[in-house]
């Protein structure tokens, strides 16, 4: 539609009540109260997410996680949540994984998988064996028979070292020579009847005796060395034949408890194979452990909780099906650190160490969710360290590496573990809202390889007959679930009146069920209050109203500046070049509308609109885009023929905040109008909207409150029956005005008019006619167009002649002169 | 050093010389004391045969943990004697606080055997370590030892006796046979049961009286047990002894067993106290 085509003297007639208020029909629903309303099948009035949820969870390729868009938050979530159970409760259940010693690197713990439920079985198994062989080992070496053993084979070795010794002492004392012991060794000497000859006799000897005695000595000493040489050999003998022994003994023993515990996993190479290494591991390290198990005492042990010197053997069942339902599992991990995601390792302190081992590997909520679906808030993700780069690696190597944030942050200096990472099959679903969303899309490459399924939630629903039954039930869940009170027809329709207010549609109603739910739990708690068994439509009004008053503070204090004529506002006479706008403030998810006065003064310039909100930057991109448009508008439709002469000054009086949007961009092309027309604009109405270059109201936000707001103003000072509230005639269809001012327009104390184009509005702010151009390419006279172009055509009379005299000064070397 | 112990009472002995006692054997010495009553006594002897070799122009000795041969004098081993003093003495000492009994510790210059046959008194024991760790041995320092002290009793303890427990075992030569009230006593203060091995032919009434005796001793009835031994020979006992769990075994030093004590202990590698009357 083009201006053209509107009829420019068209006054805009006041709507009626009727569209100014939709009021619910629950005409075709039958029930009396909530408690007659069947339950809404879940996610029923969210057909696209579904679809999208039930893609997502059921394709099982790379890459096709799901990215939930809602601004319901958890109750979106609870539903989601509730669905993929729904889900995955038929799925077969995933596997059970473990950590085990990795006996030849233990620094490197081995991850087995078993079929479901079974991994509390083998750490149950393999903790009994050890406690088992904790009980029978030290019997077994203290038997009767293994001692007897024990000790043939030391007795055999020591009775090869003493029969060598004793020869040698044979030999020795034979040749009058004694070996004898020193703290430090062996050394020789001579002896006679048993005693060691004194120095002072030796010497006495004849030279021959003592050369022989020394040569006899000197042979002698060659032997000692020759046997003192064979004893480590025939230490490490008998060390190696108990060591035999010792695995021997323990090999008979264990042998059928081995057997017994392979019997039962025989279907498991994985674990067979581990079983196996226990055993050699056990056998190779028997004395070891058999030395540390007796050293170390059970109270030191449970303090320390590293399980004794057997601990190496046990199972860590780091996730099973026993954690969670039947099926697959859905896991939600409401804080996720790094560590509760990729799990961590955990360490304990002994004697100002920290140490730790495969037993203290604990799982995150990726290796829980493992086989089955893993819920998330984006926010939180992003927001904790390290997590969300964990969680594409994971999901791009499809398997889970225990991560430790203070290793990356070079708190944590001690040895660790690097256990095997995981194999990882799992669906991730991201909740978030859709700044997140389209930020992570244009940001982050990796994102939209990891999550291809958009699951977006609508806010809201049309309000159709059957939309408002399923809002009714929506209501009725509610109720239900909170453990309300029953709402009766008229509050339930006083609840999807509001829902459509807080949809800001007369033609649609939210599907923000968090909004709903406060104010039904405040209404059913104000008819619990009043003993009533039923919430009632004055219930629901009154709960509105007391939330809103909760809220009003900030709004009060506005409106009282306005009553005051601190903030100068006018709501009567009429003025040139100065109109009401409506602005709309909001505050902790409350909004309200206020007047805001705009005025514009004009003078002849180079064709420069000046928004002074932007000079001062206090005013937002999209209310400059709005201020530019007026010059299109101005240069589109006035004098044609010359040059835009004019420069103006549009100013938000007395706004010392930003200003944002071009909700306002027509009321300033009223003031604008006005200035150059010099026609005054009525005070008592005020006015919204924003406007394209051919002079078309298009619709804008919040017209409800911009109402109300500039409704109360009026209210307070009294209504004349004149005031009221120019707004886009595209935005009638999202009226929900409050009752009082319903009623106001009913009574004819107040107005609101839907308007087309700027001439509309031109003519009921000025009470003359627009104008429209004649055969002879005029505005009519007395049209407000034509004083405009007037005006125009005046103020470029004014420049060319500024131009030329400043021509003038040039060429007569004046230049450098301003002209005015 | 403890308190020193009074004249009059008896004492385990502990002789230490150039080879000190494993720690093991030590702390079970020092044990049996505890259960018998007993103060520790250890007697270091600095053995003058060392020094004298020492004084010898060319003495030297091997030493053991290089293998290779260093020029001894008097001035070296009187130093390392003393060093092994120190920590015999520092052993005895821990031994004996581990327990909390007396204990005292002397040192004295001569002759080994000699030595303790003086030191030793009639009431005190002897303790006597099994030889045969896989190193060489003293000599025959320690059986001769315990032939010259073989007047007194004497306690043989294996080279690392096991720790545990298990019951008391007596060999008596006969039902009045004063090593029966010691085992006895043994068995009260370890709240152990006894096995009173009797010798072949022992009559019925014998072994009444020796049950009656330990009954007596304040044992209860079923913590007194009696196995016959079949045989005169030492396999004999030692098959009669199968399946026994023991701490302990107290020989009479008239009992058959008693030629086979030493052997005994390398069999079942506990200690075995053989009594004198």
């Amino acid at each position: 539609m083009s201006d053209e085509t509107t009829n420019p003297h068209a006054m805009p007639a006041p709507l009626a009540p009727p569209q100014l208020y939709r009021a619910a029909d629950l005409s075709g629903l039958a029930f009396e109260t909530t408690a007659d309303l069947a339950p809404v099948p879940r996610l029923s009035n969210q057909k696209r997410a579904h679809e999208a949820i039930d893609f997502g969870a059921g394709i099982t390729h790379r890459g096709f996680n799901i990215f939930v868009v809602s601004t319901s938050g958890a109750r979106a979530q609870q539903a989601v949540k509730s669905l993929l159970e729904e889900a995955s409760a038929t799925r077969p259940p995933p596997q059970d994984w473990v950590y085990v010693n990795n006996f030849a690197a233990p620094q490197r713990p081995l991850a087995i998988a078993l079929p479901s439920r079974r991994a509390p079985v083998f750490q149950k198994a393999v903790h009994d064996l050890i406690e088992d062989l904790r009980l029978s080992l030290p019997a077994l070496f203290e038997s009767e028979d293994y001692q007897k053993r024990r000790r043939a084979i030391e007795q055999e070795v020591q009775a090869k070292n003493e029969h060598a010794f004793a020869a040698l002492s044979e030999k020795a004392a034979a040749k009058n020579i004694a070996i004898l012991r020193t703290p430090m060794g062996f050394g020789m000497a001579p002896v006679r009847n048993g005693k060691v000859v004194p120095p002072a006799d030796f010497n006495a000897w004849p030279e021959a005796e003592q050369q022989a005695t020394r040569d006899a000595i000197g042979e002698l000493e060659k032997e000692l060395e020759e046997t003192l040489r064979s004893i480590p050999r025939m230490e490490k003998e008998q060390r190696d034949a108990v060591r035999a022994l010792d695995r021997e003994t323990a090999s008979q023993a264990v042998a059928q408890l081995f057997v017994q515990l392979r019997a039962q996993f025989e279907d498991l190479p994985a674990v067979l194979a581990h079983i196996d290494a226990i055993r050699t591991d056990l056998l190779e390290n028997l004395p070891l452990l058999m030395s540390a198990e007796a050293a170390e005492p059970g109270a030191m042990q449970a303090a320390m909780r590293t399980g004794g010197p057997f601990g190496r053997y046990e199972v860590n069942v780091v996730v099973t099906e026993v954690d969670h339902s039947p099926g697959a599992p859905v896991v939600e991990e409401p804080h996720p650190t790094l560590a509760n995601l990729v799990g961590r390792i955990e360490y304990l302190q002994i004697q100002g160490a920290l140490v730790t081992d495969f037993r203290l590997i604990k799982a995150g909520a990726l290796h829980r969710a493992n086989g089955g679906m893993l819920l998330l808030d984006v926010r939180s993700l992003l927001t904790e360290p390290f997590t969300w780069p964990a969680l594409k690696r994971a999901l791009r190597r499809r398997e889970i590496t225990i991560e430790d944030a203070g290793r990356f942050m070079g708190f944590n200096m001690t040895v660790s573990l690097e256990p095997d990472p995981i194999p990882l099959d799992v669906k991730v679903v991201l909740f978030g809202d859709r700044l997140l969303y389209h930020l992570l899309s244009t940001l982050d490459p990796d994102f939209t390889e990891e999550f291809k399924v958009l699951a977006d939630f609508d806010d809201d629903t049309d309000r159709s007959p059957a939309g408002e039954a399923m809002l009714a039930c929506m209501i009725g869940d509610i109720a239900r679930g909170e453990e309300l009170l029953a709402f009766d027809r008229g509050a339930v329709a006083r609840m999807v009146e509001h829902a459509s207010r807080m949809a800001e549609d007369a033609n649609k109603v939210t599907l923000l069920a968090e909004g709903l739910h406060d104010l039904l739990v405040e209404a059913s708690h104000l008819a619990s209050t009043a003993s009533r068994k039923v919430v009632t439509r004055a219930d629901v009004d009154a709960a509105i109203a007391r939330r809103i008053h909760r809220l009003s503070r900030v709004r009060e204090r506005s409106q009282e500046m306005i009553l005051r004529d601190i903030a100068l506002i006018e709501t009567s006479g009429a003025r040139v070049g100065q109109i009401n706008g409506l602005a709309v403030m909001g505050f902790a998810g409350y909004a309200f509308g206020h007047p805001s006065r705009i005025t514009c003064r004009v003078r002849p310039g180079g064709g420069k609109i000046v928004d002074i909100e932007r000079e001062v930057e206090l005013g937002g991109k999209l209310h400059s885009k709005g201020v530019l448009i007026l010059s299109g508008f101005l240069a589109g439709r006035y004098a044609l023929d010359t040059p835009m002469s004019l420069s103006a000054s549009l100013v938000f009086e007395q706004s010392y905040g930003g200003v944002d949007g071009d909700s306002a961009s027509s009321t300033e092309l009223y003031a604008l109008l006005s200035a150059l027309s010099e026609l005054p604009l009525r005070q008592d109405l005020a006015v919204t909207g924003s406007v394209n270059q051919h002079g078309m109201v298009q619709a804008i936000g919040g017209v409800n409150d911009k109402i109300e707001g500039y409704f109360d103003i009026c209210a307070s000072r009294g209504l004349t029956g004149t005031q009221g509230v120019l707004i886009p005639a595209s935005n009638v269809q999202h009226l929900m005005l409050r009752q009082d001012v319903v009623e106001a327009c009913a009574a004819g104390r107040f107005a609101v008019y839907p308007v087309h184009t700027i001439d509309e509005g031109i003519a009921l702010l000025t009470g003359r006619a627009a104008g429209e151009r004649g055969g002879d390419g005029l505005y009519p006279a007395g049209s407000v167009n034509r004083a405009v172009e007037d005006r125009l055509r005046q103020f470029a009379e004014v420049a060319k002649a500024a131009r030329k005299e400043n021509d003038g000064e040039k060429s007569s070397g004046k230049s450098g002169e301003k002209s005015t | 050093m403890s308190d020193k112990p009074r004249d009059d009472d008896g004492r385990l002995l502990l002789g230490l010389w150039q080879a000190t006692m494993d720690a093991s054997a030590m702390r079970a010495a020092a044990e049996m004391a505890r259960l018998l009553s007993l103060d520790l006594h250890a007697l270091f002897v600095e053995d003058e045969a060392l020094i004298t070799m020492a004084s010898l122009p060319f003495a030297r000795e091997i030493r053991l943990t290089t293998q290779t041969w260093s020029k001894l004098s008097s001035e070296d081993i009187e130093a390392q004697m003393h060093v092994a003093a120190l920590r015999a003495q520092r052993l005895v000492n821990e031994a004996a606080k581990a327990v909390g009994i007396a204990s005292a510790f002397e040192i004295v210059r001569g002759d080994p055997a000699a030595c303790i046959a003086t030191v030793c008194r009639a009431s005190d024991i002897l303790v006597v370590t099994e030889r045969g760790r896989p190193s060489l041995p003293a000599g025959a320092a320690l059986p001769r030892e315990a032939q010259e002290a073989s007047a007194h009793s004497i306690l043989l303890l294996p080279e690392r006796p096991a720790a545990r427990r298990g019951s008391i075992v007596a060999v008596p030569a006969d039902a009045r046979d004063p090593a029966l009230d010691t085992a006895c006593a043994l068995a009260a203060a370890t709240g152990e049961d006894l096995v009173i091995l009797l010798a072949p032919g022992t009559t019925p009434e014998a072994a009444r009286e020796a049950v009656d005796r330990a009954r007596a001793a304040g044992l209860e009835q079923q913590r007194i047990a009696t196995r016959l031994v079949h045989g005169e020979e030492a396999l004999g006992w030692f098959a009669t002894m199968t399946g026994l769990r023991e701490r302990l075994i107290v020989i009479g030093g008239t009992s058959p067993l008693a030629a086979f004590a030493s052997r005994l202990v390398a069999v079942r590698n506990v200690p075995v106290l053989l009594t004198r009357a």
